[in-house]
């Protein structure tokens, strides 16, 4: 390895974890919202436990349980189930994503300040 | 480095049937991360061999016919929209860094950070959810911790492959 190359490792390690500090001072989740095919499919409250149905892409369906302020998918028809190994949200900007179902779990804190307000 | 075509068709088939065993092999190994698209990436590896023993050319081949036959075999239509994309920005990046002067292990860094990179970005794309780029830190070092894992298995593979592929009249 050349000079050149431990310099361009570092810098990304830097990089990511600049990133992961950014992402792990969010705010605290308020609301789920939930997409499928890129359409606002409902928002759920996250105080308010509850078991919820959702009928993805290609009839893939998945079964999400809302409990302790978080957000988990507990079982899913589609092939891979990365949904079901992602675990429970519950921070804000936390997302789960089923791909082949593209269904897209968000979680956003009601406050509306933070991430939400720099980005938009 | 001299060599015949029969010959560099003929490690280019070899190289993308290994990729594709390979890449599916892998696709057993579960990783204990709760985030999907972390992957070891040692398919790359056969891309990586491409690029050094046969050039750009040859490793767009090889990665093509790999993701095509894997999104045939194993996948669907939209998995191949993910993985082309990745495959493709990834090679192109490491044909950048090859042609900048870095060391095989940069090339392969560089490789596993844009395929994560593009992966994340056609998914926020394709599900208008721009959230998910915040798994962008943690994909980020993932793709340095295992591009520099198959840039080492790369660098073996190359030199002894080399050694007996092109040693015989030709001088390396």
């Amino acid at each position: 390895m050349k000079k050149r190359d431990i310099i361009l490792i570092i810098s990304l390690l830097l990089i990511s974890g600049l990133g992961y500090c950014l992402s792990v001072n969010r705010l605290a989740g308020g609301s789920a919202y939930i997409y499928i095919e890129g359409n606002l499919y409902d928002v759920y409250d996250l105080k308010q436990p509850q078991t919820i149905r959702i009928e993805g892409r290609g009839g893939i369906i998945d079964d999400v349980v809302i409990e302790n302020n978080g957000i988990y998918v507990k079982s899913a028809t589609c092939p891979y189930r990365e949904c079901v190994k992602s675990g429970r949200i519950s921070r804000d900007g936390e997302s789960i994503c089923c791909l082949p179902a593209q269904i897209l779990i968000v979680v956003r804190s009601d406050e509306g300040t933070g991430y939400d307000a720099i980005t938009k | 480095m001299m060599r015949s075509q029969s010959k560099s068709v003929c490690l280019c088939a070899v190289l993308s049937a290994t990729g594709l065993m390979v890449s599916y092999v892998e696709s057993f190994v579960v990783l204990p991360y709760g985030i999907p698209g972390i992957r070891i990436g040692l398919a790359n590896i056969a891309t990586l061999i491409a690029l050094y023993l046969l050039g750009g050319f040859y490793a767009f081949i090889v990665t093509v016919i790999r993701v095509m036959l894997s999104a045939l075999l194993f996948g669907s239509f939209s998995s191949f929209l993910y993985s082309i994309a990745g495959a493709c920005l990834a090679l192109l990046a490491m044909t950048v860094f090859k042609r900048l002067g870095f060391s095989i292990y940069s090339v392969s860094v560089a490789g596993a950070v844009m395929h994560n990179t593009a992966q994340i970005a056609v998914a926020a794309v394709l599900m208008s959810g721009v959230y998910l780029l915040w798994y962008l830190p943690v994909l980020i070092f993932t793709g340095v911790m295992f591009g520099l894992l198959t840039g080492f298995l790369a660098d073996i593979l190359v030199k002894r492959l080399s050694k007996v592929l092109f040693s015989t009249g030709e001088g390396g």
